[in-house]
C-alpha cells in the first residue's frame, strides 16, 4: 500500500501541476526530507548497535573458536521481466514505481536483488543477525538497506525473545519472500502480497515453540514501529503488533496471522485538506475516508502442503482500513509438480478490492466554477481507492530448474486481467480508459550462498 | 504488435512445456541408470541411551524443528558432506527430500535468523570419530562402515 500511496502522491503533483485552476492544495516539497534522512540514520543506528554489540559479547571463549561465532550467508537473484502491454507499467511490488511495458517493455528492477548477512551466536542462549539487502528503491536506484537487525535471547528451547529490526510474519512467504531461491515462483503472487505494504518492524518479539503429537507448533507475538524510507517519510506505522500461528503436521503447513497497525499519513494529508477547503461538504469526505483513530486490521490463513512429488499452496489475507475505503482482500491457488530438476507450476490469485464506488462531494451544490476543481478531486479519490485496493485475476504458468543445490532458474508467464474500471497492478496508464489485460514473462536466477 | 507478442507467448509456453517434457524423459532415464547405493543407517554413540529414532523424528533433528533427543537430552546432528552418497542417500530416501529442497528449507531458516543447518564433515571416519567423543551426536553412514562404539538407531 506504501506504494500506493506514493502513486496517489504522484498522481496529485501531475494532476496539481496540470489543473488550471488554482489547487486549494499546497504541495511542500521540503516535507519528505526529513523523514527519509531519519530513516537512513536508523538503518546506520541498528547496525552499528548491532555490530558493536557483537563485539562486545562475541569474544570467543577459550571453549569456543571463532569460526564457530560468525557466519556469513547471502543469497541473490537476477531477473528480469517483459510487458506486452506498452500503455501502462506493470508493478506487482509496492517497493517500486517503475515496471515494464510503457516506455520500455524489458525491466529487470522488479526481482534483482543481492543480500549479505552475517549471523553468529555469541553467547550461549544468544544469537544475532544483520541482513542487507541491495534492491531498487522507490526512487529508481540500486541501493542497500538494513533488512533484518536484531539479537534472540532464548529464555528456555521453546521460548525467545528478539529486539531490534524484525521482517513481519503477515504471510505465509513473508519472512522470505525476497530470498528467490526459496519461492516456487518467481515472485510471490501480487494480488495477495501486496494488500501489506509495512514489511518489516522495529521493535521485539516472542517466539514460542513447541512439538505435540507428531506436529510443531510456533507462536509468535511482535510489538514496533514503522517507517516507510521508500515512500520518502509518507506512511509511518507508529505502533504495530501482531500474532502469528504456525502448525505443521508431516507435509502440511497451517498458518493465520493477525496484525493491527495504525497508519500515519504524511504529504497525503494535504490531499484531504483539498477537500477541506470547501467546507463541510468537503469535511464530510474526509471524516469518511480518514481512519481516524482507529487501526487497520490485517487477517491471513494460509495451508500448504509438500509431500515432495508435488505442492500445493493455498492463501487468503484481508485487509481493513476501517475508513469509507472499507476492505480489501485477495487469495491465490498454487501447485506444482517436481521432475527431477525440473518443477512447472500453475498459479491463480485474485484481488477483490473494495467498494466499487467513492463518495465525494457533490459537485451540483456549487457553483459551476468550482465543479471542475471538484470533480478533479472526486477523480483522484477514486483513483486513490483503486490504488489502494485494485481488483484484478491472474493466472499465471511457470517452471523452476535447479542447476545445482544453491542455483535456480525460473521462467514464469502471467496472464494479468484488471477488472473492469480498475487499473490492477499497472500504473502510469497511457490513458485512463486503458485497463488491457497483459501478458508478463518473467525470468530469473535465483542462488543462495 | 500485439498480434506478435502474443504468438511470442505461445511460442515461449510450448518451449516450456517441450523442455519440461525433455526433463522428465532425461531424468526418468537416469534414474534407471542409477546404480543401487549401499544403504544408509542412522547412528549414536553406543553410550548413547536412545534405541530408535522414527523417520518423522529424524526429520524433526535434521532439518531444525528440535534439538533434543525424544527423552530431552540435547543432540547435535551431524551431516556427511555435501554431494557425498551418504548424504543423498539419508535426505533422498531416508527423509524423502531432495537436496534442493533441503537448501531451500535451510535457506528460508537462515535469512531469517531462525537456525543454521547442521554441521556437515568431510568423511565418514570423521563422523565416526566425533561420536566416539560426543553422546550427543547423531549422524549417519553407509552400512558397511559400521564400527563397535556406535549404535544403530534408524535402518
Amino acid at each position: 500500500m506504501k506504494g500506493l500511496h506514493f502513486q496517489v502522491d504522484t498522481y496529485l503533483r501531475k494532476y496539481y501541476s496540470s489543473m488550471s485552476l488554482a489547487s486549494p492544495v499546497t504541495l511542500d516539497p521540503q516535507y519528505s526530507a526529513a523523514p527519509q534522512r531519519r530513516v537512513g540514520r536508523l538503518d546506520l543506528l541498528f547496525t552499528g548497535l548491532l555490530l558493536m554489540g557483537l563485539c562486545i559479547i562475541g569474544q570467543p571463549s577459550q571453549a569456543q573458536s571463532q569460526a564457530s561465532i560468525w557466519q556469513i550467508n547471502g543469497y541473490a537473484t537476477l531477473g528480469a521481466t517483459w510487458s506486452d502491454n506498452l500503455n501502462a507499467n506493470y508493478i506487482p511490488n509496492a517497493l517500486n514505481q517503475q515496471g515494464p511495458g510503457r516506455g520500455r517493455p524489458w525491466d529487470p528492477g522488479l526481482d534483482t536483488r543481492f543480500a549479505l548477512q552475517i549471523s553468529a551466536d555469541p553467547a550461549p542462549r544468544v544469537s544475532a543477525v544483520l541482513q542487507v539487502v541491495t534492491e531498487k528503491h522507490f526512487d529508481g536506484d540500486f541501493k542497500p538497506a538494513v533488512e533484518w537487525a536484531n539479537l534472540r535471547y532464548s529464555i528456555t528451547p521453546a521460548l525467545s525473545i528478539s529486539a531490534g529490526r524484525i521482517v513481519l510474519d503477515t504471510f505465509l512467504m513473508s519472512e522470505h519472500r525476497k530470498v528467490g531461491y526459496t519461492l516456487p515462483w518467481v515472485r510471490p503472487p501480487a494480488e495477495l502480497y501486496q494488500l501489506v505494504s509495512i514489511t518489516r518492524s522495529d521493535g521485539v518479539d516472542v517466539r514460542y515453540q513447541t512439538s505435540f503429537r507428531n506436529m510443531n507448533y510456533a507462536l509468535t507475538l511482535n510489538y514496533g514501529r514503522n517507517e516507510l524510507s521508500e515512500l520518502d517519510g509518507y506512511l509511518e506505522a507508529p505502533n504495530l503488533w501482531g500474532i502469528s500461528q504456525r502448525l505443521e503436521r508431516g507435509d502440511l503447513t497451517l498458518k493465520a496471522t493477525y496484525t493491527s497497525y495504525k497508519l500515519v499519513y504524511g504529504q497525503l494529508g494535504q490531499f484531504w485538506d483539498g477537500f477541506r477547503a470547501f467546507g463541510p461538504a468537503g469535511e464530510a469526505v474526509v471524516a469518511r475516508y480518514t481512519s481516524s483513530r482507529r487501526r487497520s486490521i490485517f487477517t491471513a490463513v494460509a495451508a500448504e502442503y509438500d509431500p515432495g512429488p508435488w505442492f500445493a499452496i493455498a492463501e487468503w489475507g484481508r485487509s481493513s482500513m476501517r475508513s469509507g475505503f472499507g476492505s480489501r482482500s485477495g487469495w491465490y491457488l498454487s501447485t506444482g509438480q517436481r521432475h527431477g530438476a525440473w518443477t512447472p507450476y500453475l498459479t491463480v490469485a485474485r484481488a477483490n478490492g473494495g467498494h466499487s464506488t467513492v463518495q465525494g462531494i457533490d459537485p451540483t451544490s456549487f457553483p459551476p466554477p468550482l465543479q471542475a476543481s471538484i470533480a478533479t478531486l472526486n477523480g483522484l479519490l477514486d483513483m486513490t481507492q483503486d490504488r489502494l485496493a485494485p481488483r484484478q485475476f491472474t493466472f499465471s504458468a511457470g517452471t523452476r530448474l535447479e542447476v545445482s543445490d544453491s542455483i535456480s532458474v525460473k521462467l514464469q508467464l502471467d496472464h494479468v486481467s484488471p477488472k473492469r474500471g480498475s487499473g490492477g497492478t499497472f500504473n502510469n496508464y497511457k490513458s485512463a480508459a486503458n485497463t488491457d489485460s497483459a501478458n508478463i514473462v518473467s525470468v530469473s536466477l535465483d542462488m543462495v550462498f | 504488435m500485439k498480434r506478435n507478442c502474443v504468438y511470442s507467448v505461445r511460442g515461449i509456453l510450448a518451449s516450456i512445456a517441450l523442455a519440461a517434457l525433455i526433463s522428465l524423459v532425461v531424468t526418468e532415464h537416469a534414474l534407471a541408470q542409477s546404480p543401487v547405493d549401499d544403504q544408509v543407517v542412522v547412528i549414536v554413540s553406543s553410550i548413547n541411551s536412545i534405541e530408535q529414532l522414527s523417520r518423522e523424528q529424524l526429520e524433526d533433528i535434521f532439518l531444525g524443528q528440535t534439538q533434543s533427543f525424544p527423552n530431552g537430552s540435547q543432540v547435535v546432528p551431524v551431516d556427511q558432506a555435501e554431494g557425498s552418497n551418504a548424504r543423498r542417500q539419508f535426505y533422498e530416501v531416508v527423509l524423502g527430500r531432495t537436496a534442493a529442497q533441503v537448501r531451500s528449507h535451510w535457506a528460508k531458516l537462515t535469512f531469517t535468523g531462525r537456525g543454521r543447518p547442521p554441521r556437515s564433515v568431510s568423511s565418514t571416519d570423521e563422523i565416526l570419530a566425533l561420536i566416539s567423543q560426543d553422546a550427543r551426536i547423531l549422524s549417519y553412514i553407509e552400512k558397511n562402515k559400521l564400527s563397535n562404539h556406535v549404535k544403530v538407531v534408524f535402518e
